[in-house]
């Protein structure tokens, strides 16, 4: 469950979320809808941590994020959330393979034979399997972005 | 009036840049501090070596070789009469073992490098990765700067040792044409010149270099703007601040040595 209340951001003179007030109920879906510049991106880069919010309260499963360092979103926070970035923003020096692979090898310290048969696993769930050994930018915008959502 | 903003302008360019090393600084602990982690990354700083190492040796060589091939001429033409020609062996290795091999070396690194690793994070800033790694509780300055950093520390003094080697015979070629200056004599030279102490400083200057090059590399790549402008200007301010600092710690580390 996410809750948040009275969430304001700025950059500069420029304010983005605006006393965003806001509760996503377990298992539902909610989906934010707005025009480009909105703050749409932002207020999903407060939730994960990737960016500060002025004022306002956060809070994930229970857990109230203000005052959270990296540390604490890594141990806490960031393990139970995926965020699809607008361009995929895959490593473009990796196959997609590798991109999959490398959360897996870093965060979860599973061993290569357990990583193969959870890239294999993931990538048949979006129905695009066989392709592991493909760069970023040999795939469409749409692909990108689900290759990015398994990894 | 006019003076009153240049001094303005001047302490406000020297406020940020004293923030600027302050900000470098803590990222040079934190990759230092990530060290512990090495073992979750020894394909990355594997690969890193070959890149910074491997890769540098062809440029690296010829660049020594014309080094010392120009030092052999500008040392033979200008010793006097009085002066024994083998000296001019004693001239060249010093020359080259405590000055120009670490320095071009981490000139030509700057270029190469430094350049390469602030495009490479400064474009991985802009297209959202550093975010992606981020969001994946992965720390980017352990997986991007300290596989740098631990490749570099032992890649630069690789890379000296044949810097070194190639500059001095090229610099023993230079002098046979110059002033017909046998092997024998420029061995002598250099056996009167030879300081083990100068290997150790030449040695800690390349390894010290090294972290320059990629902390200098990482840091601008880090605070890359938006676009391929903001790249570009990143990737050409790495060169130049670690170019200037490599130049800096040359003078500090050799008086240091010096007065030690």
């Amino acid at each position: 469950m996410i809750k948040i209340k009275n969430l304001h951001k700025s950059f500069g003179d420029f304010r983005v979320l605006n006393g965003i007030d806001l509760t996503v109920e377990e298992n539902k879906i909610l989906s934010i809808i707005g025009k480009s510049g909105t703050g749409k991106s932002v207020l999903l880069k407060n939730i994960i941590g990737l960016i500060t919010p002025d004022k306002g309260r956060i809070e994930i499963d229970g857990i109230d994020t203000s005052g959270f360092g990296e540390e604490e979103f890594n141990k806490f926070i960031r393990p139970k959330m995926a965020l699809v970035f607008q361009n995929g923003a895959l490593w473009d020096s990796m196959t997609i393979g590798a991109n999959i692979d490398l959360a897996l090898q870093i965060q979860q310290h599973l061993d290569k034979k357990e990583r193969e048969k959870r890239i294999k696993e993931s990538l048949e769930a979006v129905g695009l399997s066989n392709i592991e050994n493909v760069y970023p930018n040999e795939l469409s915008g749409g692909n990108c972005q689900s290759y990015s959502n398994e990894a | 009036m006019n003076l009153t903003i240049y001094i303005e302008k001047i302490g406000s360019y020297t406020k940020s840049t004293i923030e600027g090393y302050g900000r470098l600084s803590i990222m040079l602990f934190h990759a230092f501090s990530s060290i512990r982690k090495f073992h979750l990354y020894i394909s990355e700083i594997v690969e890193q070596f070959i890149y910074i190492g491997r890769r540098s040796l062809p440029i690296v060589i010829i660049t020594s070789i014309f080094i010392g091939l120009a030092l052999g001429v500008q040392i033979g033409t200008q010793m006097s009469a009085l002066t024994p020609p083998w000296v001019e062996g004693g001239l060249i290795l010093r020359s080259i073992l405590l000055e120009m091999g670490p320095i071009i070396i981490g000139l030509i690194l700057s270029g190469r490098v430094a350049a390469g690793i602030a495009a490479e994070i400064g474009t991985m800033k802009v297209t959202e990765q550093l975010d992606a790694l981020r969001s994946f509780a992965i720390d980017p300055i352990e997986y991007l700067v300290m596989p740098r950093l631990i490749a570099a520390m032992f890649a630069v003094p690789a890379l000296l040792v044949f810097a070194d080697f190639f500059g001095i015979i090229a610099g023993f070629i230079s002098s046979y044409f110059t002033i017909n200056l046998g092997w024998e004599g420029f061995l002598k030279g250099m056996h009167h010149s030879f300081y083990v102490s100068d290997v150790f400083t030449s040695l800690i200057k390349a390894f010290i270099f090294g972290i320059v090059i990629v902390i200098f590399g990482s840091y601008f790549g880090f605070n890359s703007q938006r676009g391929a402008s903001g790249v570009g200007k990143a990737t050409t301010l790495a060169v130049v601040w670690s170019s200037v600092d490599i130049l800096m710690l040359d003078y500090v580390i050799s008086a240091f040595l010096f007065f030690l």
